[in-house]
């Protein structure tokens, strides 16, 4: 019996995990989200900076679809908590992938803000050579991108005219999906050109990015849907992130249950075997 | 493929899923056939061809995967195109007043770039080497003094920086870490066992040292400080891992461990949560069951 | 022909990388101009390494349908997938494909219901495995495999609600994890790697690491 239980065919696995997904999101229980420290310092340092003339925050979208729950709902509020407060929003693009993805972001928030593009907001798209690109951005942003995602010119639009180079962003939050904050941002934009870098990275990069945490390359972190249903909470507009806390909490459970039963049966099996495979040398011996 | 029966099953039942309940919804009115709700039926439509793998491999999600990585390859290079070859390349070259000077700084990487695609072509492949070898050689030593800087010396120095503001806690881990480290090693010379280090004592210790730093708020630098060493310690000796050696190097081990837990638990979060993305989609834009 | 087949590229690989490590050091305008300008040189290059990447690609569903290889039917959704987002980008809403994308339109359509739609999905498939693996190989077998086990799932209780509703002290448990001992272990990691990537870079400089060349010499 525990054997056929441990042996039981993946297809039900998958079931159980897909009907418990399912059930928590037809049936919502609320949960409370208490937004951890390392999120606050995010949205802190954008709250810090309002008010500030011509304050501009930079979000490279440097991930794809593949990890769109977690992180677009946190380029949405923080697109939203700038816009809420009068802050400027340049977005670019590391990764190919994204760069839909942010023109969603930008537009729904920006409609629902009312901000109007190339004076509140533009978005510049992809260029390729991630490393090499931050290094002309850190020299000279208007050759870099002479032109944005929809081409009109970076050195005429009000809100990239003030900008000479990377430096020049009050802040920049980048959402990554793969090494671009370690791999591209840490090592080649925060110390050379002494930029103030948040980041939001899934939850499989995250716990890569506590060493840069504690050296304060990294100034904070939203992490996976945890952290974007965190933002979310601060920023006071639920999204799909908060929405998506509960089957989370429901899918943790039933991982955990699962690995209860799957280790208490294991063990119970093994016991067992043992007292079979002794019992069995008793009698070979008499 | 079809001839496994399991296949054919997933391909009917998730057909037969799709078809049925796009069918409800164009009936009860939540989804128009307009661009937009077309665009909705073949987002459900893939997501389904691809989720049916779940059941079996199956010719649905064959086709959902091959025409997936057509559409991103000519989505890539569409890209490629608008935003680097035509803004930084085609645009100054061929519709601007540039100056000769302008220009030459334009057509040096073109021609590498060029010279870059001859890697399609056997005969001249090699010159493909030329492109490759200023990347490479580029990518290479803008790399060195920014990894010196950006992640050696400055993720050095934070470890060994709180040295000079330590609490009790901290003074209490490090001489128990050097006293642990000195038992070992005399353990060993006298030819004894290895402290219980492999049993179930080492990590009851080390939990309970970690229950105490935690709760009192203690200790984390040299908890920091202890963790680092041991763990490169674990890696750059590759002498037998005995004694004072052993001890250090489990230790590592047993940070390493702690920190692999770490990144299944989130590993498994990142998952679930994009489980939760497509069945929002599923369940919210396709068959209008959540409330928003 | 060995000079322009395998010593220049060393040289040039050479005076690249010693070239740009200089340039990191030497506090003169005329430094970072050549910084800027090398820099850009080599994004541009990197843009028509996407030409070769789609190439390789349509090459080897070419081979597989010339060939009828087992499953060659697949390959013309590849070239189908392709085409039809090609066409919609060169038409670019009406524009032409010597603007800059317009807003809208075929590409925008497919990107948002044909690629988001199945990138999405094709991760998402993943949760079903690990969620099976869990059950079916997480053993807390050694001493280590426990650690690991016990790890884990502080972390996963402690990063959702759930959590601190069993627990008020699991969310800052787990961040503790996650401050302290996680990050001494994954800054070891990291310094161990950086290390690596160091001496790597090096072998590439002085020619020592060349399989950047590809084969025969």
């Amino acid at each position: 019996m525990i054997q056929k239980l441990l042996n039981i065919d993946r297809r039900w696995v998958f079931l159980f995990i897909f009907v418990g997904v399912a059930a928590a999101m037809l049936f919502p229980l609320p949960l409370p989200i208490r937004p951890s420290s390392d999120v606050k310092n995010v949205y802190n340092t954008i709250e810090s900076i309002k008010g500030k003339p011509n304050a501009t925050v930079l979000l490279s979208f440097d991930y794809g679809p593949g990890s769109e729950p977690e992180l677009q709902p946190t380029a949405i509020s923080i697109i939203r908590q700038c816009f809420r407060n009068n802050i400027k929003v340049v977005g670019m693009a590391l990764w190919p992938d994204a760069v839909g993805l942010a023109q969603a972001a930008f537009d729904s928030v920006s409609r629902a803000e009312g901000k109007e593009y190339g004076k509140d907001w533009t978005f510049l798209g992809y260029k390729t050579g991630s490393v090499t690109l931050i290094l002309n951005m850190g020299e000279d942003f208007h050759g870099a991108f002479n032109v944005d995602y929809r081409g009109n010119k970076t050195s005429e639009m009000p809100v990239t005219q003030h900008i000479a180079k990377l430096g020049s962003f009050d802040y920049v939050v980048t959402l990554a999906a793969g090494k671009t904050i370690d791999g591209v941002w840490v090592t080649y934009a925060v110390d050379r050109y002494r930029i103030k870098l948040g980041g939001a990275t899934t939850a499989v990069t995250s716990p890569d990015m506590f060493p840069y945490l504690q050296s304060g390359q990294l100034n904070g972190l939203v992490s996976g849907l945890a952290g974007a249903a965190e933002y979310e909470t601060l920023v006071k507009t639920q999204g799909s992130a908060t929405r998506g806390m509960q089957p989370q909490s429901a899918a943790h459970l039933i991982i955990i249950i699962s690995i209860i039963i799957g280790n208490t049966m294991y063990f119970v099996q093994r016991r067992r075997d043992r007292r079979q495979s002794v019992s069995g040398n008793e009698e070979t011996r008499s | 493929m079809m001839h496994n029966p399991g296949s054919r099953t997933a391909t009917f039942v998730f057909a037969g899923i799709f078809l049925a309940l796009s069918i409800w919804q164009l009936a009860a009115g939540h989804i128009a056939l307009t661009v937009d709700g077309l665009g909705v039926l073949t987002g459900a439509g893939l997501t389904l061809a691809l989720f049916s793998f779940l059941y079996d491999d199956n010719p649905l999600f064959k086709i959902a995967e091959h025409l997936y990585v057509g559409v991103a390859a000519a989505y890539g290079l569409a890209l490629v195109w608008f935003q680097v070859i035509l803004a930084d390349l085609v645009n100054p070259i061929f519709f601007s007043t540039a100056t000769i000077r302008q220009l030459w700084v334009l057509i040096v990487p073109s021609v590498l770039g060029i010279l870059l695609i001859m890697r399609i072509v056997p005969k001249f492949s090699w010159l493909s080497r030329i492109s490759f070898s200023y990347v490479v050689g580029f990518g290479a030593g803008i790399s060195i003094p920014a990894y010196i800087a950006s992640q050696l010396l400055e993720q050095v120095h934070p470890t060994l920086a709180p040295a000079l503001g330590w609490d009790g806690g901290d003074k209490f881990i490090l001489i128990a870490a050097i006293v642990l480290i000195a038992v070992a090693y005399l353990v060993s010379r006298r030819g004894g066992g290895d402290l219980g280090m492999n049993s179930w004592f080492g990590p009851t210790l080390l939990s309970v040292v970690f229950l105490i730093c935690y709760f009192q708020g203690v200790g984390a630098a040299s908890l920091v400080l202890v963790g680092v060493a041991a763990v490169l310690f674990y890696f750059f000796f590759s002498v037998e891992h005995t004694g004072a050696v052993g001890a250090i190097s489990r230790v590592g081990i047993w940070f390493l461990m702690i920190a692999f837990g770490a990144s299944f638990g989130f590993t498994v979060m990142a998952r679930i949560s994009l489980l939760i993305g497509r069945m929002q989609f599923l369940l919210g834009d396709w068959l209008h069951l959540l409330k928003i | 022909m060995i000079f322009f087949k395998r010593t220049l590229p060393l040289v040039i690989a050479f005076v690249m990388g010693i070239v740009a490590i200089s340039i990191y050091y030497i506090p003169h305008q005329a430094a970072v101009d050549l910084n800027d300008l090398l820099s850009k040189w080599d994004r541009i290059i990197a843009a028509f390494a996407a030409f070769l990447g789609v190439y390789s690609l349509l090459y080897l569903h070419a081979g597989r349908l010339k060939r009828r290889q087992a499953g060659w039917g697949y390959s013309v959704f590849v070239y189908l997938g392709f085409v039809v987002m090609l066409t919609a980008a060169i038409y670019n809403n009406g524009a032409g494909p010597l603007v800059a994308l317009r807003k809208g339109g075929a590409y925008d359509w497919l990107y948002t219901n044909v690629f988001v739609a199945a990138d999405a999905s094709m991760f998402a498939i993943l949760s079903f495995f690990i969620a099976s693996a869990a059950y079916r190989t997480f053993r807390a077998r050694t001493t280590e495999a426990t650690i690991l086990l016990v790890a884990a799932v502080i972390v996963m209780l402690g990063r959702v609600p759930i959590g601190a509703l069993l627990w008020e002290s699991m969310p800052e448990l787990q961040q503790w994890l996650m401050n302290v001992p996680n990050m001494a272990a994954k800054r070891g990691i990291l310094l161990g790697v950086y290390l690596g990537a160091v001496a790597t870079a090096l072998r590439i400089i002085f020619g020592i690491e060349r399989s950047y060349l590809g084969g025969d010499e």
